[in-house]
């Protein structure tokens, strides 16, 4: 019966997805009707889409048989629709020719600034909104089911979600840093709701909180960039920033500060070393939650904001090396990480601050080449901007598909320890089968979509490090990392879905005679695993994203190649010219092999290591590790991720805990007892004033005489004798 | 025809004042009263919008005004009627459901309405001081009766007498001011007096003035301070606001509020301008003393309805701190926050209204859990309460902001004893914010003492949700639009 039921309400989400999405298109064919020519002009409708539907669900919520969902699908499916045209039209029909749009209006204006909000679609923009509208909403499909259990809570659920999509495509279309700035802030706001989702759990409040107030450090940096920026060049427009290089090259210190500042924006929202430290905790959220925040959302929004500034970032060279020594460096520590932890969603995530980190390793170089490129005379093309972008978007489609995987798991295996699972593959064939796909994707196994990306980031940084030594040291850490991520990727899915579906595990359990000795023994039980495979609406995003997975990468050379369009600067070759060399480059190059090599020998040693035997039991174990004196040490700090939140925490009780307690007395003792008097004292007049409202008629009207009179000895007596006067 | 038409809403008034009475012989259903004052009204505010937003359509030249000998229809009149008009038509609605259907005496209540009504709209037209004291007392009286109009309440008996009483007496004193006035100048119209007050401050009038202006200015303030309910001429507002019925006081504490405004606009702003420096001071005492009583005694009150009395009375303090500073920015703010203090305290009464007629009551406790009885009544009160207090981005706080603001340029500019002025309303606003939010707190954070089911009426959902978006939506988006209407306005008035 209950099967039954499922199955109708199956149909019926199919139904409704169909129904929404062919509404959308008639939609925005209407909307668009009589500008053929110009799709990017109904730009700004994509995040209001979301945020119509946030109020929407906030108001009906609890009358819709989805509880919200389907306001969620409608609204995001309308953007999604809305944005995967602009993105066709951008970068597939290629109808902005490199050049960008700006369509502008003004909210309100003073005597000396103006705050105009619009928006400005170029290539970039077309790439994110393809990015965010797609995989949020394959997330909002994925979600419909995975959050069913949550009852009249998902209410709140979508109506966050759909806020913090619709807040992301805002900041991907903003129009200027104020605006961008703007939706940033309400980035965090959702994702501080969001990770806080079960706030009753302590865990998941702490790491609410953690989030927010970690990436508020880089906030604060963002806000200092801006402020530099405006007080230098008087505006906060992207157009009438960037189109005046110039202007630009002439105040280069100022900018070297704010575009610093900017990237300290980026390495709080983007979880860069050293304010990582809440994206690993930012998994006590709803798995759907963490595969927005990770493929589409958060953490992309660090990655644009550097895209974005890039026309600034150009001018300083400083800059563009701290911003791929800060990725090089995170790429490399955040995967050493990734290889000691259990915890599923905490080994994508570690691995999500890796990606990431190799995807501001890419800007920074391309960024660098084109100031090395301008300052000695050469020509050259920002080969690491079109890398990491391509990196983004590729990762965004695995990582997706990786966290919405996991998501499967965890809805049907009930916990997120590896250890405790293995043997799922029979059980669930297609999640195992798909997220099979994409950890070869993101290992880098040749002709996988992350391959190509990979490649194309390793092959510009060690294009950079023929002129500037340290992109050589950089280079060496990226290609360690490939090693280490093939490795711990291949970890993670032997772990999972690996061995037998029964294994016998060992667990620690109170002896018989515990109540007397308090005793216990290690006692072994086999479990079998209850694994089932995830209903359709759960799998249908699963292999749409694998597909995306495996074949996103030959967007390299389809058409006239993903180069051809996102590009910076000018080009030196043709366009056709430039894919070629890419494909070039990664094709016959011997660093290609060796990165090729290292990653599969990555996935083999992980697939030796942690296969799991008949019994259930991996090949490699723990005390392996630690009878080793240095792996051992090595192991321990790792798993304590470095002491790096130990660190923060003990430096934190030393110095500004002391500020705090001292701001705490004040606050207390003085500003609290100003306040107190303040309000006891109005109290007390407010007791006295009602006193003059006796409620005889007759004292008003002398009340209206005597005040006449005291008007009177005020303006007459009073004030001529104390010498005032107007 | 020609110029006539812009009578009609007065036309109006004056058909259904007789028409009403007129339908009470031929049938006793009580319905057919609301719902002629209603079409009248209804019609009344359709013709004032459309001559505010097509001037072509009634060849009413925008730049220019319609003139009769006491009767002008300019931006200023035009802009103020719209407000009473819709106003009344708030009230008559919501009249409906506050009275039951065998309530007696409806005809007689409808007609008193419509006849305060007309009252106003005279007021907002009024050229000189005849036709402008002869419109307060058609409102007043009509507003005297309405206070008493359920006679066997105790309270509302008590209000109406209280409120008469009073009323007359501050009548008289504005009638002495009004004829101090006369004698020295010679002329009833508000040019003429005008006139002959630049005679005085050019030197063209020969002869000493100032102490007959100063004692008229003083007693023309005490009798309008009674209709605004400024300290110390606002000790009957808590009173009539508890015990009138409470579509009456929103009818007071809206309209009737802002009707008093334009008499002080046009006596003090415009017939008075050139002698300033005498009541000046008196104005801002009155101001400064309005707003500190006003909120300081809000804050222990009990009943909901005298505590948005009492916060009338700061609101009126705030709007009277433009007076002095008599530039066009300041007195633009000053209409501004007249017009949308009639929305936010008319808003905040009918919830009240509405609370008190399904039987929940008029104390601050009868609002807990009001959130979870009808959350749209709760935000509606809401967003009121916040636009009361300045909150950004409702209404109050944009129209709050250009009133500050332009008093305090004026003051930068010339007379720095306006800033203490501008200091004192901030401080003020701080303070007002701590019973404003008893109320929401009430509202949000607590349960309902009864979990008894109660049913608001379907007129009342609708002019909150109105409010809401009005308040909360319209303004705050097209305040641009707001300012320029009011700044039309102001120019009309000071330019006469």
């Amino acid at each position: 019966m209950s099967n039954n039921d499922n199955q109708n309400s199956e149909s019926d989400l199919l139904r409704f997805i169909s129904l929404s999405l062919a509404a959308s298109l008639i939609l925005f064919y209407f909307s668009t009707d009589g500008l053929a020519d110009d799709f990017v002009s109904v730009a700004w409708m994509i995040p209001v889409f979301p945020i119509v539907s946030f109020v929407a669900i906030l108001l009906f919520g609890h009358m819709d048989s989805r509880k919200g969902g389907s306001f969620a699908l409608a609204g995001i499916g309308l953007s999604a629709v809305f944005s995967l045209a602009i993105a066709y039209d951008v970068l597939i029909q290629n109808s902005l020719h490199g050049e960008y749009v700006e369509s502008t209006r003004t909210w309100f204006s003073g005597a000396t600034y103006s705050f105009d909000f619009g928006t400005y679609v170029d290539a970039l923009a077309a790439l994110l909104l393809l990015v965010v509208g797609l995989v949020s909403y394959l997330v909002i499909v994925f979600s419909t089911s995975y959050m069913e259990e949550e009852g009249d809570r998902q209410v709140r659920y979508f109506a966050e979600i759909s806020l913090f999509v619709g807040v992301m495509l805002g900041l991907v279309v903003a129009n200027s840093f104020l605006l961008m700035f703007i939706f940033w802030e309400l980035v965090g706001v959702c994702s501080y709701l969001l990770i806080g989702f079960w706030y009753e759990k302590p865990s998941a409040a702490s790491a609410a909180k953690k989030a927010f107030l970690v990436t508020r450090v880089g906030d604060v940096f963002l806000l200092m960039g801006l402020v530099i920026l405006y007080s230098t060049f008087g505006t906060l427009r992207y157009s009438e920033l960037f189109d005046n290089p110039e202007d630009l090259a002439a105040n280069a210190t100022e900018l070297k500060w704010a575009t610093l500042c900017i990237f300290g924006g980026a390495v709080g929202k983007s979880a860069q070393f050293p304010l990582h430290v809440w994206l690993p905790d930012a998994m006590e959220g709803p798995t759907t939650v963490s595969a927005l925040i990770h493929a589409a959302t958060m953490v992309k929004a660090g990655v644009f904001l550097v895209a974005r500034a890039y026309p600034l970032i150009v001018h300083s060279p400083d800059t563009a090396i701290y911003i791929a020594v800060t990725g090089g460096v995170t790429a490399f520590i955040a995967a050493s990480m990734a290889m000691v932890m259990y915890d599923i969603k905490r080994v994508l995530a570690y691995s999500t601050i890796s990606q990431l980190g190799y995807m501001f390793l890419a800007l920074g170089t391309g960024a660098w080449a084109v100031w090395h490129a301008a300052e000695n005379g050469i020509e050259d093309h920002a080969q690491g901007y079109t890398a990491g972008l391509f990196h983004l978007m590729n990762h965004a489609f695995f990582k997706a598909l990786l966290f919405l995987g996991s998501g499967a798991v965890i809805h049907s295996v009930h916990t997120q320890d590896m250890r405790e699972m293995g043997g799922l593959r029979k059980g669930m064939p297609i999640t195992s089968a798909a997220m099979g796909l994409g950890v070869l994707s993101i290992a880098g196994v040749p002709f996988f979509s992350g391959f190509w990306s990979k490649d194309e980031i390793l092959e510009a940084v060690h294009h950079n490090s023929e002129a500037e030594g340290i992109f050589g040291i950089l280079w060496w850490l990226a290609l360690l990392t490939a090693a280490m991520t093939a490795f711990y990727m291949t970890r993670l899915w032997m772990m999972t879905f690996s061995g037998p579906e029964n294994r016998v595990v060992e667990e620690m359990v109170e002896s018989k005679d515990h109540a007397e000795t308090g005793n216990w023994e290690l006692k072994s039980k086999t479990i079998k695993s209850h694994a089932h495979e995830a209903p359709l609406a759960m799998t249908a995003p699963l292999m749409i994203l694998a597909s995306l997975a495996v074949f996103s990468g030959f967007s390299l050379f389809l058409g006239e190649g993903f180069g051809s369009r996102v590009y910076y600067g000018h080009h030196a070759d043709s366009e056709s010219m430039i894919q070629w060399s890419i494909l070039d480059h990664i094709l016959t190059s011997s660093l290609t092999y060796l990165s090729v090599i290292v990653g599969l020998s990555g996935v083999t040693l992980g697939y030796l290591f942690y296969k799991r035997d008949s019994e259930g039991q991996t090949t490699f174990s723990p005390a392996f590790v630690e009878s080793f004196a240095v792996t051992s040490y090595l192991h321990v700090f790792l798993s304590n991720r470095l002491y790096m939140s130990k660190f923060f925490d003990w430096f934190g009780m030393r110095t500004w805990d002391t500020v705090a307690r001292a701001c705490d007395w004040f606050d207390i003792y003085i500003i609290d007892g100003i306040v107190n008097g303040v309000a006891s004292a109005s109290q007390f007049f407010s007791s006295q004033v009602r006193k003059l409202n006796s409620g005889f008629t007759g004292h008003y009207a002398s009340l209206t005489v005597g005040g006449l009179g005291a008007l009177v000895v005020i303006t007459r007596i009073i004030m001529p004798f104390m010498g005032w006067s107007l | 025809m020609d110029d006539s038409i812009f009578f009609l809403p007065e036309i109006l008034m004056v058909v259904s004042i007789i028409g009403i009475p007129a339908l009470y012989i031929l049938t006793e259903n009580n319905k057919s009263y609301s719902i002629c004052s209603n079409i009248s009204l209804g019609f009344a505010f359709m013709f004032l919008v459309l001559s505010w937003y097509y001037p072509d359509f009634l060849s009413l030249d925008k730049s220019g005004l319609v003139s009769y000998d006491h009767f002008r229809v300019d931006d200023f009149s035009q802009l103020f009627k719209i407000i009473f008009v819709l106003t009344a038509l708030v009230v008559s609605i919501v009249s409906t459901s506050y009275f039951d259907d065998e309530e007696p005496h409806q005809a007689e209540y409808y007609t008193l309405l419509l006849s305060s009504t007309l009252g106003m709209l005279v007021v907002a037209s009024a050229t000189d001081f005849l036709t402008l004291f002869l419109g307060i007392e058609i409102s007043a009286f009509s507003s005297y009766a309405m206070v008493a109009f359920r006679k066997q309440d105790d309270k509302s008996t008590e209000a109406g007498a209280k409120y008469l009483l009073i009323g007359a007496f501050s009548s008289g004193l504005t009638l002495y001011g009004i004829s101090l006035l006369y004698a020295i100048t010679g002329s009833l119209t508000f040019d003429g007096v005008s006139s002959f007050m630049h005679g005085i401050s050019n030197g063209v009038v020969v002869g000493d003035f100032t102490e007959v202006i100063f004692i008229s200015c003083l007693f023309i303030m005490a009798g309008l301070g009674f209709k605004i309910a400024v300290v110390p001429f606002h000790a009957w507002a808590p009173d009539v606001y508890q015990g009138a019925p409470t579509p009456v006081t929103t009818l007071l504490a809206a309209a009737s509020k802002a009707m008093g405004f334009i008499a002080v606009f046009r006596v003090f702003a415009f017939t008075l301008e050139s002698v300033s420096e005498e009541w000046k001071l008196v104005l801002g005492i009155i101001a400064l003393a309005s707003m500190t009583v006003g909120n300081l005694a809000a804050i222990s009150q009990k009943d909901i309805g005298r505590m948005l009395a009492y916060s009338s009375i700061a609101q009126a303090g705030y709007i009277m701190i433009a007076i002095p500073a008599l530039t066009e920015e300041a007195m633009s703010g000053a209409i501004a926050h007249t017009l949308v203090h009639a929305f936010m305290k008319g808003g905040a009464f009918v919830i009240v209204g509405c609370i008190g007629a399904v039987g929940l009551g008029y104390n601050l406790e009868s609002y807990k859990g009001l959130a979870k009885r009808s959350p749209l009544l709760a935000l509606s009160m809401t967003v009121c309460l916040l636009s009361l207090v300045g909150i950004p981005p409702f209404a109050g706080f944009i129209s709050k902001f250009f009133l500050f603001y332009g008093t305090l340029q004026a003051g930068l500019a010339g007379e720095s004893w306006i800033i203490a002025l501008v200091i004192g309303g901030i401080l003020n606003s701080a303070l007002s914010l701590y019973y404003y939010l008893k109320v929401i707190r009430y509202m949000y954070l607590y349960d309902p003492e009864d979990s008894g089911e109660v049913e608001f009426p379907n007129s009342v959902r609708y002019i909150s949700f109105g409010v809401i978006l009005l308040l909360a939506v319209f303004f705050p988006l097209y305040w641009e639009s707001l300012f320029e209407l009011c700044k039309e306005a102001s120019i009309a008035l000071i330019n006469g």
